[in-house]
């Protein structure tokens, strides 16, 4: 009930005043609005992909490696982003991505680059801001995954004379296909709903819906404005969400949740 | 057999074992880059945890990376600076409420929905999990609404109420995995002892799983600690938690005494983290 409500609420104050459903069409003419919204669903998306790619690379290696000690340290490093607090991570980038930051000094010491390159207040520091707040929800679910494939099957493929890309090509990415799945679409849920890496590391006029939200509540006070994006943004993650239950099962979904 | 194979197929042997030469050197390289991809992959995680680790001990009055000097100036910082103590007993005053409610309405929601039959079972706990799903600002946006309507902006227990709702699916999943392992026949022996229905789950259930519940509490009450979104809309300008204090100044410019505070926590959130898991661990060893 006290979950459900504010959502009805949202609906009520987004067709409400001043222009009842116009709000909506005086949205999408904007087009300030609508940039804001495709950066937001493209760049979660890219999120998504490179994080579950990533994470499963990683998952698939904790997953499968001989080595002990490895295999520890892979799912150490994994959680350390759980580790720091949230706004941590996010300070660490700055610091990290900075004109004169880590990342500009060794590139510059290397000679590599001449001069800084503008790595923060932009869509790439929030793209890997975001990666590194998401690859855990991709590791972990995909490591749930990769556990049910039994390795026989790969022994197998492998003895019939299949090189060792191909079977995993051939035999792991499609049995684990539901479990990729259902875990992109978590991450990119998450992803959009993200508030604080577009704020902080996209700077002060960052495209973001969540920076648009905030400003209209808290500088412009304009209500109405905010809450259609909110409503908007819900919509793509319903749309999202039930487009991948109606492709690999409501179940699936609910496992890549954790 | 074989003495009929070898005189005829003194190729093929070859043939095969130069094919299985090469599948063996595509392998190599197909591992070896997984293992360097695990590796870059890795460094990315470790990289800015470590930054901030190191730059806590900077002695010097400019941010770089890496420090000049060192010293413990931004510990010194953290405690007579006069913003993060409050923040932090803030952080508590609504850290604690939190969690106890969660426990308080996860466990017997946890424990109803174990052990009912009722078809809409699946129902509730969707919604019960939904908070991880709904896109975070949106639904801040929405409660934002909600509050202003009825006027709990800036009221504590407003804050405390939102974030119960956030940190409850961690207790309900926590519990229920623990439930699944509570044969529900120790309850039936203990009713049919003559114990009462509240009094068998009292006292057999919920102090079988009392390991589950306390680490619940604990990452109930640590990812609340860390929770910075909702105190930004709903927080009004009176309630400052941790988070909202390192978000405020990370806005307005980089406070380099952040470096301590969060070192700080990532030690003592470890060490309440160590101890959730060791006493979810006891739980199951004690069950096994």
């Amino acid at each position: 009930m006290f979950l459900v409500y504010p959502l009805i609420r949202l609906i009520v104050v987004g067709f409400g005043p001043p222009s009842g459903a116009g709000n909506f069409t005086s949205f999408f003419k904007q087009s300030v609005d609508i940039t804001v919204l495709r950066v937001t669903f493209v760049d979660s998306a890219i999120v998504a992909v490179i994080s579950v790619g990533l994470g499963a690379v990683l998952a698939w290696n904790i997953r499968s490696t001989a080595h002990r000690w490895f295999r520890l340290f892979l799912v150490a490093v994994v959680f350390i982003p759980f580790w720091m607090g949230s706004v941590v991570k996010l300070y660490s980038f700055t610091v990290i991505l900075e004109r004169l930051g880590l990342v500009n000094r060794v590139l510059l010491d290397l000679h590599v680059i001449h001069s800084p390159l503008g790595l923060i207040y932009n869509q790439f520091a929030v793209i890997v801001g975001m990666v590194y707040q998401l690859l855990p929800y991709s590791v972990l679910p995909l490591l749930v995954v990769f556990n049910t494939i039994d390795d026989d099957l790969l022994r197998a493929a492998q003895g019939l004379g299949a090189s060792r890309a191909a079977a995993l090509r051939n035999i792991v990415v499609p049995l684990s296909m539901p479990g990729i799945l259902a875990s992109t679409t978590i991450v990119y849920v998450v992803a959009l709903g993200f508030f604080l890496t577009p704020v902080l590391l996209g700077g002060a006029t960052s495209p973001f819906s969540a920076s648009l939200m905030y400003d209209d509540i808290f500088s412009f006070y304009d209500f109405t404005s905010a809450t259609v994006s909110a409503l908007v943004l819900l919509a793509g993650a319903a749309l999202v969400l039930l487009i991948a239950s109606r492709l690999v099962g409501r179940e699936q979904l609910r496992r890549a949740m954790g | 057999m074989s003495d009929v194979m070898t005189p005829d197929t003194g190729v093929e042997p070859m043939g095969e074992v130069t094919v299985r030469h090469r599948g063996r050197r595509g392998d190599s390289v197909t591992k070896v880059i997984g293992v360097v991809v695990s590796i870059l992959v890795s460094i990315f995680l470790l990289v800015p945890a470590l930054t901030v680790v190191v730059m806590s001990f900077a002695g010097g009055t400019q941010i770089e990376f890496p420090p000049h000097d060192w010293g413990f100036v931004e510990y010194h910082r953290f405690f007579t600076d006069g913003i993060w103590i409050p923040a932090i007993r803030q952080s508590l005053e609504v850290g604690l409420p939190v969690s106890v409610f969660a426990v308080l309405i996860g466990v017997p929601a946890a424990v109803g929905l174990q052990r009912t039959s009722l078809p809409q079972r699946g129902l509730v706990r969707t919604l019960g999990l939904a908070p991880l799903v709904v896109p975070g600002v949106a639904y801040a946006v929405a409660l934002y609404d909600f509050f202003s309507q009825i006027q709990l902006i800036g009221s504590y227990w407003g804050l405390v109420l939102a974030d119960t709702m956030l940190v409850l699916p961690f207790v309900v999943i926590l519990v229920e995995a623990a439930l699944l392992r509570v044969p529900k026949d120790l309850e039936l022996v203990a009713m049919s002892l003559g114990a009462s229905r509240s009094r068998a789950v009292i006292g057999i259930t919920l102090r079988l799983i009392r390991p589950a519940i306390l680490s619940a509490f604990l990452l109930a009450f640590v990812s609340n600690f860390d929770e910075a979104v909702f105190v930004n809309f709903l927080g009004g300008a009176g309630l400052n938690t941790l988070p909202k204090t390192i978000f405020g100044s990370l806005r307005t410019g980089l406070d380099p005494s952040i470096t301590a505070v969060a070192t700080s926590l990532m030690v003592i959130s470890t060490a309440v983290v160590v101890a959730a898991f060791a006493l979810q661990r006891r739980g199951q060893g004690g069950r096994a």
